[in-house]
């Protein structure tokens, strides 16, 4: 009787020493994963508060250099102080876009980190030519200072309220509006005019090749199904889409499976057009599919146009189509083309370059002739081919001397402007390991 | 390339597009160069434009892409130097640069590596943020990081785009690191070929689910499967 009862006794002590340790071990466990989780947590806490200490410091000697630069003599100590701001603002620029903010809440503040560095790189240039700080740079000098000392303060107080919030908390949140956003007129932004790509001055040019009437969607229809190669009852409605060049959607449903194709509704050009699959098995080869290609351009409108650069993935030969005119080749008036290489018929195209630039040139006189440019080019590149084109500059276009040549092993194009002479570019083309080249 | 991906010093657009494909054709040869030259990108190029720049050659971005400023500052460093003036900076140049050339093999072949891990990353995305969506939503969602690489307003690079601070989903919730499948890499290329379907937009979202305001005051471009996507 006292043994059974002393027993279960045992057994009841065993289960709660069990328990307890149990108890113990998981209590132990979550300790050490708390402590882990913590030092994790820590880390990262401790990183975003040093990348919101280096933006908020690299903006604050931005300003003390831009001020010193306001009463700098010599070009040598404002070209130096300039160059640094430039370093500074790309510096300021990445490290914004690593604070957690969200991609709204930065964007016009990494705006005007570029601007600075681009400015600042354009004033270098000016004055390491020779030229002086003109008052309207002084006056985009003083607007910049503003703006870092009112973004810094910004900063500075969203850290302390970012930082007082736990750490999951502090994810980018897109319904929280932050003091930064656009349209927000805490921090004043100077307007910035300068010569690059992200000056305020700066706007896109119109687009020269969208030309015509506006259509209807269903002359719109017929167009696509021409563009896809099928009858018009074949082409359902797809997503239109708006910008520059509004356009209606289509889906064609071709040998080839489903294609999507969009239509200008201006003028009833081509858009872009792309198949919603495309495993295609090769039956033909490239040179049979850049023919059907160039076929399939002038029957749709796009006049003579030549392959300048071909390359070749998922069974589809994608080829870059120029426009000729008068035996010029105009690189600024591209097309790309996607054929299958199952059905040798295009199945795909992105015209938005072709319709941006494309309209007849008044083509200058080249005044050094073919002999007088190949002087100019280097004589290690062995010439196997030359013509005249016009490519794109930042200043324009220019009439240049294109030759095509080898220099150990590889393939060059140089091209020379027919005008000045000047080096205007140098490509090297590659064979990659599909063995398709630049033509 | 970026093309996007493209930033060079002086063209940002037009010429982009031949660059593109001539970067494009370099990045996709599988032979390693111990030169750097027009067209190169990466690490390597950064270095070479960071000394330039540091002895005042070369005054645009340190990007990493060799476009037409550092052609001009390495073939005026070469002719200062009494190299030979080629504009391509081979062992020479780079010795005379204090740039060994056995670091400028691994970078070459980390550049022409660049392409390829470009579109791989960009693939990932738009398999994380994309997949079930109809074709052109992919190749949308792909355009959407290559116009913001092209933005003043976004980071310059396609991974500064991608892993921008709370820009995607699939880079919160970590799917950006599920193995993308064959259509995302198709759409990711496609991208980077200039396929845009958005019309030059730089968001989307979905409007079932979207709460923030700010985002349904954008103008919206293109409306396909779940996605709108909007300036």
């Amino acid at each position: 009787m006292m043994k059974r009862e002393l027993e279960k006794l045992r057994g009841k002590n065993g289960v709660i020493a069990t328990l307890a340790l149990l108890l113990c071990v998981s209590l132990g466990a979550n300790a050490v994963l708390v402590a882990r989780e913590r030092k994790l947590a820590t880390n990262l806490i401790m990183q975003r508060q040093r990348e919101m200490t280096d933006v908020v410091t690299a903006m604050a000697d931005i300003e003390i250099n831009l001020s010193k630069l306001l009463i700098a003599s010599g070009a040598a100590q404002s070209v130096s102080l300039l160059g640094e701001t430039a370093l500074l603002a790309q510096h300021v620029e990445s490290g914004l876009s690593r604070l957690p903010l969200g991609v709204q809440t930065t964007a016009q503040a990494m705006k005007f980190a570029g601007q600075i560095g681009e400015y600042t790189m354009t004033l270098a240039a000016q004055v390491s030519d020779g030229g002086m700080l003109s008052s309207d740079d002084t006056r985009q000098i003083e607007g910049m200072m503003t703006a870092c000392r009112q973004l810094n303060a910004h900063l500075t107080s969203m850290e302390e309220e970012i930082y007082a919030k736990p750490l999951e908390m502090q994810e980018p949140d897109p319904s929280v509006s932050w003091p930064l956003e656009e349209g927000d007129s805490a921090i004043e932004y100077p307007s910035l005019i300068y010569d690059g790509p992200f000056s305020d001055g700066r706007h896109e040019g119109d687009a020269k090749g969208l030309t015509g009437e506006r259509v209807t969607r269903e002359q719109a229809r017929e167009a696509a199904a021409q563009y896809a190669g099928v009858t018009p009852d074949l082409v359902k409605d797809g997503a239109d889409s708006g910008g520059q060049f509004e356009a209606f959607g289509f889906v064609a449903d071709t040998p080839d499976g489903e294609l999507s194709v969009q239509v200008t509704g201006k003028g009833n050009h081509l858009l872009w057009m792309v198949p919603e699959n495309a495993a295609y098995t090769a039956h033909y080869t490239v040179t049979q599919c850049l023919e059907n290609a160039r076929v399939y351009l002038a029957d749709t409108g796009f006049g003579q146009m030549e392959a300048c650069f071909v390359q070749q993935y998922d069974g589809m030969v994608v080829a870059n189509f120029a426009s000729v005119q008068d035996g010029v080749l105009l690189y600024p008036d591209q097309v790309k083309i996607q054929v299958s290489m199952e059905s040798g018929r295009v199945v795909g195209a992105e015209c938005t370059q072709y319709l941006m630039n494309h309209t007849r040139r008044n083509l200058p006189q080249a005044s050094l002739s073919q002999a007088q440019a190949r002087e100019m080019v280097s004589a290690r590149l062995d010439i196997r081919a030359s013509r005249l084109c016009v490519i794109p500059k930042e200043s324009g276009e220019r009439l240049c001397w294109e030759f095509e040549g080898m220099f150990s092993g590889a393939e060059y194009r140089v091209f020379v402007d027919a005008e000045t002479g000047e080096t205007a570019q140098i490509l090297r083309v590659v064979d990659t390991k599909d063995g398709q080249t630049a033509l | 390339m970026k093309d996007t991906r493209l930033r060079f010093c002086t063209p940002r657009r037009g010429i982009a597009v031949l660059l593109l494909v001539g970067t494009l054709m370099f990045a996709l040869s599988p032979s390693a160069q111990a030169t750097v030259y027009w067209g190169s990108r990466g690490a390597e190029v950064r270095s070479v434009q960071t000394k330039l720049k540091q002895w005042g050659y070369y005054d645009g971005a340190v990007d990493g892409v060799f476009g037409q400023g550092t052609y001009d500052a390495v073939v005026r460093f070469q002719r200062k130097n009494g190299l030979a003036v080629d504009g391509v900076a081979g062992p020479a140049t780079l010795a005379a640069m204090g740039i060994s050339s056995g670091s400028a093999v691994a970078a070459s072949t980390s550049s022409s590596s660049s392409y390829s891990s470009d579109v791989e990353l960009l693939a990932r995305l738009i398999y994380g943020e994309a997949r079930g969506e109809p074709y052109v939503g992919m190749v949308a969602v792909g355009a959407v990081v290559l116009n913001r690489v092209k933005s003043s307003q976004f980071p310059n690079t396609i991974a500064g785009v991608i892993y921008q601070s709370g820009a995607f989903d699939a880079v919160s919730d970590g799917q950006i690191n599920m193995t993308p499948n064959e259509q995302s890499r198709r759409a990711a290329r496609d991208a980077m070929n200039g396929w845009d379907p958005t019309g030059g937009c730089l968001y989307y979202y979905n409007p079932s689910t979207a709460t923030s305001s700010w985002i349904w005051s954008r103008e919206v471009r293109l409306t396909i499967g779940d996605h709108s996507f909007a300036v």
